[in-house]
């Protein structure tokens, strides 16, 4: 739909231009003049930005900007009909709230983003950190969606002190995220022990928060996941106990707005926004592939600029865990006895050949004494070869030998590495 | 004139009676050896030939001889298109049904029977002959290749039974051994009631199936071959010692024809039953008729690759909204090369080391000091507790000052006002929202506050544009138990529901009351009494929401695995199970069979292996663990197969 050339895009105030990448393609964005931005964060003039394939994009400007566009595209367009006015307003609403924290040195405004699938929950959440880090304040970002791993990988949940705006190609800058391990694609698969990591996070965000009066000040904004239904609402409710949000933002969808209206209490203010005409509804092999992605990027950078460590480690070296094991119903059990919360439980592991293709999370903790289920992890490896004879595996890393600690998770999730 | 003498034409002799017991060296003929791909017109190569072809010659032309008053008689009732039989034979332990004071045959059973020459079947006061029983009794409800498998699991030894599709005895009862005690009129009873439901649905399945066309061509064809044929022998008003005679020339021709008539029947058109042609691996064509067939296609129990392959595209595009994080993640086909991780050792990162910097250990260590000192008296953390409380307090003062602002400026529709509120468009057509303060904004977001329009958000036009999604069966499914559990009467009302709600000014507040509350509720029940001693009831008063929740406490009903793909049942042909078969065992009751030790599910060679969905609803339908077979008919041989179900339990180490 465009040629080499590039075909150039003239905003108007208040608009904002829309693009996906078409598959196996990339595309090249350049500010000619004018301001823009995207999700929040300001595009620098006469820079290029490149977009990996598949990725869907909205430039929005305020006063108005022209714009290069290069690549192939599945579609591109203006629109002048955004939510951008909500979401501003929202943001001011907070910075109040903020700015009335720090006068009263209290604690600052705690925000939930909640929604369906394919709302926007994820994009809302960036513009309202990026404008809170450009007016100088050092929010938490935090995100439990455990399916898609924007924070960490797919599988964990994890917040994040942002004191930079976000990278316009790569997202936040995630050096020093609290990352927890989950080890499955779905808070359904284990909700007991979704649960309790949601509340371990908040608990440590809270520490946070009183070390430092900034990140105090500033708040927290938190991304869910967009299981809303059954066991998800009762996720989202106990979430907004365990983080003891002060606003929660429904996009879209007004059945859930009333639920939570009547089951919250009322010093919460439950808004219902409206979700932007550009987001885009991804099919469940999108979401499959886009989880894939972001293990690729995890490792390989997302312009392939991370050469990822391939090394032994020997079974005896490592100690390997698993959190959760087969429940017995308490009827089965013999009069008188309980069965113990297996949801949570730890579980070692011997090492076989069902480890290959898995990610393993390194977990933060030296020894095995510590509660290892509530540790945060380091980051993580993929077990790409396992020799039962030589008593080892061949492990993909981030960074060369050795592993920073020697306790191992294992997750549910695959990843076969093929270049 | 004796009885000898009225009969000595059509009964044998004791001498040629041994005439017939022929000793062979093997039991079994020889399949015809190492394959020749050419004729390479040496002699050895014919003669080989010609034995091979001599001896499946004498052996398709024997006579076959037996007891007389073995015969047993049966009538055909079209009807109900069952047989009738007045004396039963030895078959009456494992085949056929008594019902109102009459016994009954299956017509697969029958013919089986009329096969082995046991069984005469009579319609209209004639003996039928073989290809009249074929076109006869395979119709709608048995179809050629059903029979086929049929007789073919009954050479083997097998007791073959019909489908239960409605179980006269649950799972359930078997577990507490409750099968015994039913009493056997009850269990006719049920029977009854089982075989009602299961003939109208094996009737639906069977039109679905279309085989009505097969016996109509077949007994065409049958027709002709048996013109032009010389040693034809009148099948009617044979009287009984020849009939043997009779019926195997019938049985020869019928099945030389047969082998036209099979090959005719796979260029039938397609059934109305949607199949694609999917050739599946290793069905051997063999030309061996299907009437003498002794041992010939072992029960091969192979798990199918290809088609684990087409199913996972199935499963993405039948998946459901309930739950969309449930995706597989890619893993099928990808070959990890060690080379490419091998290339990246020689590379420095250019990047330092990617784990995360811990810079959460000192939180996380604070934390654990809360835990730990939480019930002794440190400073440090009594510290934390006041500031958080004071904390609290200022929050609360501030949350009440901000809601009381924002619920000034909702009522009005004035632009300009000192706070800018939360912007809502729940229950409102518009809403009208605030150009923030510049303080507010981070530098180059400006909102013109000359257009009005800018500054409007027209929710109905918003609504307009994305009206809400027509809901799927499975969101108004729980939308529906939702209401339903909120509308259940509960006896104690007052205790459990009908209590005022939490009220309270901040989180901390609320948590309290609420724990306060559940405590009450924990405490005050009328069935105190129960927790005191060592033996505690299993399910407590408050964990009594719904029939559901008690029943999975007590995990009684079990839910079906892997729901997530269990598909709508309306987008789904639902595979037709035909035959529940049992070991060949004495033990073995009619009236009472049990869990059948294999199940069958008989398919032709040209229809498509069944996808992940079906295969997933077949095993929803039983949930005990007998195997089921999918046996593929090609022109007469049959090979079995079975899906591995293994990758369903989730197994470790």
């Amino acid at each position: 739909m465009a040629d080499d050339e590039g075909t150039e895009f003239k905003l108007q105030a208040n608009s904002e231009l829309r693009f996906e990448v078409e598959a196996k393609a990339s595309v090249e964005i350049e500010m000619l003049d004018g301001r823009a931005e995207m999700f929040g964060t300001e595009l620098a003039k006469n820079k290029k930005y490149s977009f990996v394939s598949g990725s869907k994009v909205a430039i929005f400007t305020w006063h108005g900007c022209t714009l290069q566009l290069k690549g192939k595209t599945e579609v591109a367009y203006i629109s002048k009909e955004t939510p951008m006015t909500v979401y501003v307003n929202t943001h001011a609403a907070m910075e109040q709230m903020r700015a009335k924290a720090e006068a009263e040195n209290t604690r600052g405004p705690r925000i939930l983003v909640v929604g369906p699938t394919d709302v926007g929950k994820s994009t809302l959440c960036r513009i309202l950190v990026n404008y809170a880090v450009r007016l100088g304040r050092s929010p938490v970002f935090a995100d439990i969606d455990v399916g898609q791993g924007n924070m960490g990988l797919p599988g964990t949940i994890g917040a994040l002190v942002v004191e930079r705006t976000a990278d316009v190609e790569e997202g936040f800058q995630q050096t020093a995220p609290l990352v927890f391990h989950y080890g499955h694609k779905s808070a359904n698969d284990n909700f007991q022990l979704y649960n309790m990591l949601v509340s371990r996070l908040a608990e440590i965000i809270n520490v946070r928060c009183e070390q430092s009066k900034k990140v105090n000040c500033s708040g927290v904004i938190i991304n869910t996941a967009g299981w809303i239904r059954g066991a998800g609402y009762e996720a989202l409710k106990q979430a907004a106990g365990a983080f003891e949000v002060d606003v929660i933002c429904v996009l879209d969808q007004e059945r859930l707005y009333n639920q939570l209206k009547g089951d919250l209490p009322d010093f919460v203010k439950i808004v219902l926004l409206p979700k932007s005409g550009g987001v885009v509804e991804r099919s469940q092999a999108t979401r499959a592939e886009s989880r894939d992605g972001r293990i690729r990027e995890y490792f390989y950078g997302l312009k392939n600029n991370f050469f990822p460590h391939g090394f032994d480690v020997k079974f005896n070296d490592i100690k390997l865990f698993k959190v959760g094991a087969p429940s017995l119903p308490e009827s089965c059990l013999p009069l008188g006895m309980k069965a113990q919360d297996s949801q949570t439980k730890l579980v070692p592991l011997l090492p076989s050949h069902n480890l290959l293709h898995h990610i393993l999370s390194v977990s933060a903790a030296t020894t095995v004494d510590q509660d290892i289920v509530e540790t945060n992890v380091l980051g993580f490896i993929v077990v790409t070869g396992v020799d039962m004879d030589k008593s080892l595996f061949t492990v993909l890393s981030p960074s060369p030998r050795p592993l920073p600690r020697n306790i191992l998770l294992v997750m549910d999730i695959q990843f076969m590495d093929i270049k | 004139m004796s009885f000898y003498d009225l009969v000595k034409d059509s009964v044998l002799s004791a001498q040629e009676l041994f005439k017939y017991r022929l000793k062979r060296e093997t039991s079994l003929p020889s399949r015809g050896g190492q394959k020749d791909f050419q004729p390479d017109g040496s002699w050895i190569q014919t003669k080989a030939l010609e034995a091979f072809m001599q001896e499946r010659t004498s052996i398709l032309s024997e006579q076959r001889v037996e007891k007389l008053k073995n015969l047993i008689e049966g009538k055909w009732d079209i009807n109900k298109r069952l047989v009738n039989v007045k004396k039963t034979g030895k078959f009456w332990t494992h085949m056929g049904f008594t019902d109102n004071l009459r016994n009954w045959l299956y017509p697969e059973e029958a013919l089986f029977l009329m096969e082995a020459n046991v069984l005469e079947v009579y319609y209209r006061d004639l003996p039928l002959s073989i290809q009249e029983a074929y076109f006869e009794f395979l119709g709608p409800d048995v179809s050629l290749e059903e029979y086929q498998v049929f007789s073919h699991l009954r050479r083997l030894g097998f007791v073959v039974l019909r489908h239960e599709s409605h179980p006269v005895i649950t799972p359930y009862e078997r577990q507490i051994n409750l099968d015994k005690y039913i009493k056997k009129s009850q269990r006719k009873e049920r029977k009854g009631k089982a075989l009602q439901k299961g003939r109208k649905i094996i009737q639906l399945n069977g039109n679905s199936q279309g085989n009505s066309k097969e016996p109509a061509i077949s007994s065409e064809i049958i027709n002709d071959a048996i013109f032009a044929q010389d040693n034809l022998i009148p099948a009617a008003s044979e009287s009984n010692g020849n009939v043997s005679n009779s019926l195997k020339k019938m049985d020869t021709e019928y099945n030389e024809s047969n082998g036209v008539e099979e090959s005719v029947s796979f260029q039938h058109p397609a059934d109305s039953v949607e199949r694609v042609n999917v050739q599946p691996e290793n069905v051997s064509v063999n030309t061996f008729q299907k009437a003498e067939k002794r041992c010939t296609s072992t029960v091969d129990n192979k798990t199918e690759i290809s088609p684990a392959k087409i199913p996972r595209i199935d499963n993405e595009s039948i998946s459901l909204e309930g739950n969309p994080e449930n995706a597989v993640v890619s893993t099928c086909g990808g070959e990890f090369s060690k080379g490419s991780s091998e290339n990246c050792n020689s590379f420095q990162s250019s990047t330092n080391s990617r784990f995360y910097h811990d810079l959460w250990a000192d939180c996380l260590q604070v934390a654990a000091k809360i835990h730990s000192s939480s019930h002794s008296e440190l400073e440090d953390t009594h510290a934390l507790e006041v500031t958080a409380e004071n904390t609290q307090q200022k929050q609360l003062t501030s949350n009440l000052e901000t809601h009381r602002d924002n619920k000034a400026s909702d009522s009005s529709n004035k632009v300009v006002e000192p706070t800018v509120p939360l912007p809502n468009i729940a229950n409102r057509n518009a809403v009208w929202l605030v150009a923030p303060d510049s303080r507010l904004l981070p530098s180059s977001v400006e909102l013109n506050e000359e257009e009005e329009e800018s500054l409007m958000f027209d929710v109905e036009q918003y609504r307009l544009k994305y009206p809400l999604k027509p809901k799927n069966r499975q969101m108004e499914k729980e939308e529906e138990r939702e209401a339903r559990i909120a509308s259940l009467n509960f006896s104690f009302a007052e205790w459990t529901q009908r209590r005022p709600l939490v009220t309270a000014t901040n989180w901390k507040d609320y948590k309290q009351k609420l724990a306060e509350r559940l405590r009450e509720i924990n405490a005050t029940t009328p069935v105190d009494h129960y927790w005191e001693g060592d033996v505690t009831p299993l399910v407590r008063p408050s964990d009594a929401d719904s029939y559901e929740c008690i029943l999975k406490k007590l995990s009684i009903i079990q839910t079906a695995e892997d729901e997530s793909l269990v598909p709508e049942a309306d987008c789904v042909v639902s595979v037709k199970i035909s035959y529940d078969v049992h070991l060949p065992d004495s033990k073995f009751k009619k009236s009472m069979p049990g869990v059948p030790n294999h199940r069958v599910c008989v398919t032709k060679c040209n229809s498509q292996p069944p996808g992940l969905a079906e295969i997933q609803e077949l095993w929803s339908r039983f949930k005990d663990d007998v195997p089921i077979h999918w046996a593929v008919v090609d022109s007469g041989e049959i090979a079995f197969y079975i899906f591995d179900n293994s990758y369903k339990s989730e197994s470790w180490t």
